[in-house]
């Protein structure tokens, strides 16, 4: 038997003859060739042929008076027939066929790496526009082109490259470093007092001094110009200089006398969605609004193929913890206002030390109340950019 | 019948194989355990200790314990099973 001889299927057979070895004989004179030759016992025989020698050994045994029956048949030929009653598994095998061979060669999942600034939904628009998505061709690709494009519509990226791992398609870029805004090196600019006070003391690095220490003077006050008067002629140029000065400051803060604290655990609910893409479909039946004070804790986990391949499918599990709250009360209340209150005003400064404090702390409808006037020694200049006086030529 | 004859003859004197005659009958065992014969006329017994093929020259018997015939065609037969003995009886 060769796989030909399988493939076409085959029967088996039982011959009921008086001479079964001269209907063999017969037989393989006109050539049919038989398999499995078993002798049940003399008169009855049992053996193989394929299926295209069936009519052949019909013919013969009708010839000679002998009896034959199929008992079984084997074979590609009987497995296909069979598969002929089932048209929707034949579909879902061709299909399932096409399908390997097809998918493997378009871009089903796009994945940007390296970006940190730049919105992924930035790129991936980017992308699109260059010909990568969803079921894109993967050989129609082209990392330069991608480049080009990207590089070209988003300057804050340095470099791009996109490759294709199986179905994925990731766009690597490189992002540039932002260096902190200086001032700008050009223009002119004087120095002014960024907040009302008395100046303690003065230093003109450049420009022209206006105040001198001692001297009261309020917020926009120019205290160092960047103009100066040489008499034919105005000399323009940018402004420096050191000036400290004293200023009050006046804060309130109000701070609650009570507080309320987590107790113990009172009740703990999970609630989880499935998440396709952006639909969300949730599994329980309320809105998800729990209408008591809790923690709530959301686990997101993706699906991940093997080899690191991760699908837009992923599980949310929201877990709703509610505490029982006990009140309490403060104990180092006004320390703790003191305390805040003066890293505030330090931290409005610029450069500068609390001379004196003034504070006075009320209760009022279970609060605490504090009022505090600060006297503060710091720097009071602020640059301010003036704008430049045009050049209408030579002046006689 | 003549030629045959004479391509006998050839066959003696130069000494060269005798497979090369046409229709020569051919048996050949392998092992114990598997019988071919070439160029058979048919079955005349078939039983699972004993098994008869006619030959151009007589009888081929095939002894030996649960034969089976694998295979058959027009020029070959396969014997497969414990072999014991293989006789051939002129006539």
């Amino acid at each position: 038997m060769n796989i030909w001889n399988w493939l076409s299927g085959q029967y088996r057979v039982t011959l009921t003859s008086a001479d079964p070895a001269g209907t063999l004989q017969a037989l393989t004179k006109l050539g049919v060739h038989v398999w499995d030759v078993t002798a049940e016992d003399q008169m009855r025989w049992h053996f193989t042929i394929c299926r295209s020698s069936a009519v052949i050994l019909k013919r013969i045994a009708n010839k000679r008076g002998d009896q034959v029956c199929v008992t079984s048949h084997k074979g590609a030929y009987w497995s296909a027939k069979a598969l002929k009653k089932r048209p929707v598994l034949v579909f879902g095998i061709a299909l399932l066929i096409l399908l390997s061979i097809f998918l493997p060669r378009r871009v089903l999942f796009i994945r940007v790496e390296g970006n940190q600034k730049i919105p992924t939904r930035l790129i991936l628009q980017e992308a699109e526009t260059c010909g990568i998505y969803f079921g894109a061709s993967r050989s129609h690709v082209r990392s330069q082109q991608v480049k080009d494009r990207l590089l070209s519509c988003l300057p804050q990226l340095q470099w791009a490259g996109v490759r294709t791992e199986g179905c994925v398609a990731v766009i690597m870029v490189g992002e540039r470093a932002q260096t902190e805004q200086s001032a700008p090196q050009e223009g002119v600019c004087s120095i002014v007092a960024a907040r009302d006070g008395i100046i303690v003391s003065m230093t003109t690095l450049r420009g022209n001094g206006l105040c001198k220490p001692g001297q009261a003077v309020k917020a926009g006050q120019v205290l160092i110009s960047g103009y100066t008067d040489c008499g034919l002629s105005i000399r323009a140029e940018r402004a420096d200089g050191e000036i400290f000065g004293r200023t009050q400051r006046q804060i309130t803060v109000i701070f609650p006398q009570q507080c309320g604290n987590k107790d113990e655990i009172s009740s703990q609910k999970k609630k989880f969605s499935l998440i396709i893409g952006k639909k969300q479909i949730n599994f329980f039946k309320d809105s998800g609004i729990s209408g008591t004070t809790c923690a709530k804790i959301y686990e997101q986990k993706y699906v991940t193929l093997p080899g690191g391949f991760q699908l837009p499918i992923s599980v949310l599990c929201q877990t709703e913890i509610a505490y029982r709250t006990e009140s309490s009360v403060w104990t180092d209340s006004e320390q703790r206002l003191k305390a805040f209150a003066r890293q505030y005003v330090l931290d409005q400064t610029s450069a500068g030390v609390l001379e004196h404090i003034n504070e006075q702390i009320t209760t009022i409808n279970g609060c605490i109340k504090l009022e505090g006037v600060y006297g503060c020694l710091e720097n009071l200049g602020l640059v301010r950019m003036e704008e430049s006086i045009p050049d209408y030529g030579k002046s006689d | 019948m003549k030629q045959r004859m004479w391509m006998e003859k050839i066959i003696g004197r130069t000494e060269l194989p005798g497979e090369n005659l046409p229709l020569q009958s051919l048996v050949e065992i392998c092992g114990n355990s598997r019988v071919l014969v070439e160029n058979h006329s048919g079955v005349t017994a078939y039983t699972n200790e004993r098994i008869g093929i006619r030959v151009r020259f007589g009888t081929v018997e095939v002894h030996g314990q649960q034969l089976k015939v694998c295979q058959m065609s027009r020029c070959q037969l396969v014997i497969s099973g414990t072999i014991q003995s293989v006789h051939l009886q002129k006539g």
